[in-house]
């Protein structure tokens, strides 16, 4: 077993950055067990050998912990209690913030942690004028403190350095808690106790104090101004959204076309039409269809932590908080909203930024009824079946099908803001709902930091939910494949269509025949698929000439006007599709909530589809 | 007076805090500085609502919704 070192401190101290510095590309991410907080560990390499191991405990302010997170780091600071280990326990404090930061230095001290203590954004400090007496500071502390820059990496030898002399002493982690601790730390003369303590400190170390940041102070102006910070945050997250689209279509498409490639290939070289059709249309579509996620995920995730590491997430829930809130909302959850309108799987992985864990659940579950690009390609048909490219109020810019899609993304977002109401009102409340946060000052972040995060993300991604999604786009395969007909397979005569027929009564008040039923099945793996599916079905060719305009007219001669509004009002809630499926199960720790969250739309779609059929009914 | 009912920009002393059965949300205020005698300032309030309030402590801005805000007794002193 090589050592193990913690990382633990305050949010916003920096620690994450020195962890990255630390331990470059090698760490990987998990969730603690149990629950969905993530557990960041890596390794820092000697001569290619691991040498020691790094967790990046969450932050906390205080062993009296509030929140999940800090009570993963509180359980594992205190199992030292029962089992002393070899642990190095490094306590990151803010140069910065020292008249806070410093709480946890105090409070592990008197517990008897022998600690080492890393005094990070010392340069910064020093750039506002701080300077301290370090090793007054390090007696009265009695650990050894090392000024460290994550940012340039300064200090970081320095800080291995006396982590190894901490090793060789071979002293195994022993702490003693008083009893009552829980009482005694949640009480508000102990807090004032310690608080005390670090401001006798402070007065006696500091020989220049740190000037007020100015600089954040003049960005705050405008950045919170009342009117101007909401209109800089309102065009900066639909700048944000547009470019998430425009990046990553080029990419998802360059993926598609590779995979269409590689099919080609696959074709040219087997020539049994079932395994040909196997990697074409099973294996490769489905890695298709797990990696064409990717880039949204990337980059979404590289706006969010640009957001993060520059001070601006937290400012943007200031902003945000209070509209949010009546909708039953934090204000954090308008950037997973946002995103979500593109695709729900990068905007369920971006909820972990809402720390109130019911809060990030309710944001969770309302996400799949925001509409996401996969409908709009099933938008188009549709409205194209049934609404007329005429002007609206004789505006030539408007028209009937562009207000209808507006009106099928208010219908999703309305009926978002209802549902998240709902649970709002019926679940549970496990811990208080808290906005109470510290605003960093600004920052220029830092590139390791973006990569490392896309890194990860893409690879929970891949290895959480990729292999579901790639096992249920097997399984679809199997369902539109077999059993063949002549050696040769036939939707119609296909599982899915048996599938689709036995479902026929249940779905016949909305007007569905087994034809569409039967289209539902493959729309699972992935919304746009039930147009290519519907086209097979009513046999017009995909990718022909005219192919949109024929689509709609066959649509419309063969299920008639109800039941194609039924169909456009099913897909604004339902289905699911798989990925969404797979990544909130990674997200939950479980399949409760997707499959409450997969009941619900479905009851949803077709209570709303039942409706919309009888007023077309009742109107025609 | 409690701070959401205090004054933008003027320096609040806080007083007569709460010591026993405190609350995650107390807890966590007394761990962000807001203890008895500390000096704080209201600097803004957010649009629309006027909640949320950013109070700055010990150095630090913190942003505290009006339910959070009504949890400290404070006065003015300049």
């Amino acid at each position: 077993m090589i050592p193990q070192i913690a990382l633990v401190g305050m949010p916003n101290v920096g620690k994450t950055a020195l962890f990255n510095k630390l331990t470059g590309s090698f760490q990987k991410v998990a969730n603690f067990p149990g629950v969905t907080v993530e557990k960041k560990v890596g390794w820092i390499h000697e001569g290619g050998q691991k040498v020691m191991e790094v967790i990046d405990l969450p932050g906390i302010y205080s062993l009296d912990a509030t929140t999940l997170d800090e009570k993963v780091t509180k359980d594992f600071l205190l199992l030292k209690e029962k089992e002393p280990t070899a642990q190095t326990f490094v306590l990151v404090l803010d140069a910065t913030n020292l008249e806070k930061s410093l709480f946890m230095a105090f409070q592990l001290k008197q517990l008897g942690y022998k600690l080492i203590i890393a005094l990070n954004l010392m340069d910064e400090a020093n750039k506002r004028g701080l300077k301290i007496d370090l090793e007054k500071f390090s007696q009265a502390l009695e650990a050894e403190v090392i000024p460290t820059s994550a940012a340039t990496g300064s200090g970081l030898d320095s800080l291995i350095q006396a982590i190894k002399r901490h090793q060789g002493q071979e002293h195994l982690q022993k702490i003693s808690l008083p009893e009552n601790f829980q009482k005694i730390f949640r009480s508000a003369e102990y807090v004032n106790g310690i608080f005390k303590k670090i401001d006798a400190l402070l007065k006696e170390v500091t020989l220049s104090p740190l000037r007020p940041d100015t600089f954040s102070e003049k960005i705050d102006f405008f950045v919170l101004h009342p009117i101007g910070g909401v209109v800089i945050l309102i065009v900066l997250l639909l700048l944000m959204f547009q470019t998430l689209f425009t990046w990553s279509s080029p990419l998802s498409d360059g993926i598609e076309s590779l995979c269409g490639y590689l099919g080609e290939i696959v074709s040219h070289n087997v020539s049994h039409p079932l395994v040909k059709s196997f990697f074409v249309d099973g294996v490769i579509s489905g890695v298709g269809g797990v990696l064409v996620f990717l880039p949204q995920i990337l980059i979404l995730f590289l706006f969010i932590q640009f957001l993060e590491d520059v001070g601006y997430l937290g400012r943007a829930a200031f902003l945000m908080d209070s509209f949010m809130r009546r909708l039953g909302l934090p204000g954090k959850s308008v950037i997973p909203l946002l995103s979500s309108h593109a695709c729900a799987i990068p905007g369920i992985m971006s909820t972990r930024v809402i720390d109130n864990y019911r809060e990030r659940l309710i944001t969770m579950m309302v996400i799949p009824l925001t509409t996401c690009s996969a409908r709009l390609p099933v938008y188009a048909v549709l409205i194209g079946a049934l609404i007329p490219n005429t002007p609206v109020l004789g505006l030539s810019f408007l028209k009937l099908p562009g207000l209808a899609l507006f009106g099928l993304y208010m219908l999703g977002f309305v009926s978002a803001m209802i549902m998240s109401l709902i649970f709002k009102k019926t679940l549970p409340q496990s811990s208080p709902s808290m906005l109470l946060m510290e605003l960093p000052p600004y920052r220029i972040p830092k590139l390791l930091n973006l990569v490392l995060v896309m890194k990860n993300k893409g690879a929970i991604f891949l290895k959480k939910a990729g292999g579901i999604i790639l096992l249920i786009s097997i399984v679809i395969w199997t369902l539109i494949t077999f059993p063949q007909t002549n050696g040769e397979s036939v939707i119609e005569n296909s599982y899915a269509a048996s599938i689709g027929r036995t479902f026929e009564p249940v779905f016949k008040p909305l007007g569905f025949d087994w034809r569409i039923t039967t289209a539902l099945i493959p729309s699972i793996g992935a919304r746009e698929v039930v147009v290519s599916a519907l086209s097979m079905v009513l046999s017009i060719k995909e990718g022909s000439e005219g192919f949109e305009e024929n689509m709609s007219a066959a649509l419309v001669q063969h299920f008639g006007l109800g039941s194609l509004v039924a169909l456009l009002i099913w897909f604004v809630f339902a289905p699911q599709c798989i990925s969404t499926f797979a990544v909130m199960k990674r997200e939950t720790n479980g399949y409760l909530w997707p499959t409450v969250m997969v009941g619900y739309t479905l009851a949803l779609a077709y209570l709303c589809a039942y409706v919309a059929r009888v007023l077309v009914m009742l109107w025609s | 007076m409690t701070i959401n009912q205090a004054p933008l920009h003027k320096k609040l002393i806080i007083t007569a805090s709460k010591n026993t059965e405190l609350s995650d949300i107390e807890s966590r205020l007394l761990h962000l500085g807001f203890i008895d005698g500390e000096m704080i300032t209201i600097k803004k309030k957010a649009p629309l609502f006027k909640e949320p309030l950013l109070v700055e402590v010990r150095g630090r801005l913190v942003a505290m919704s009006s339910s959070e805000a009504e949890l400290v007794n404070v006065e003015v002193i300049a």
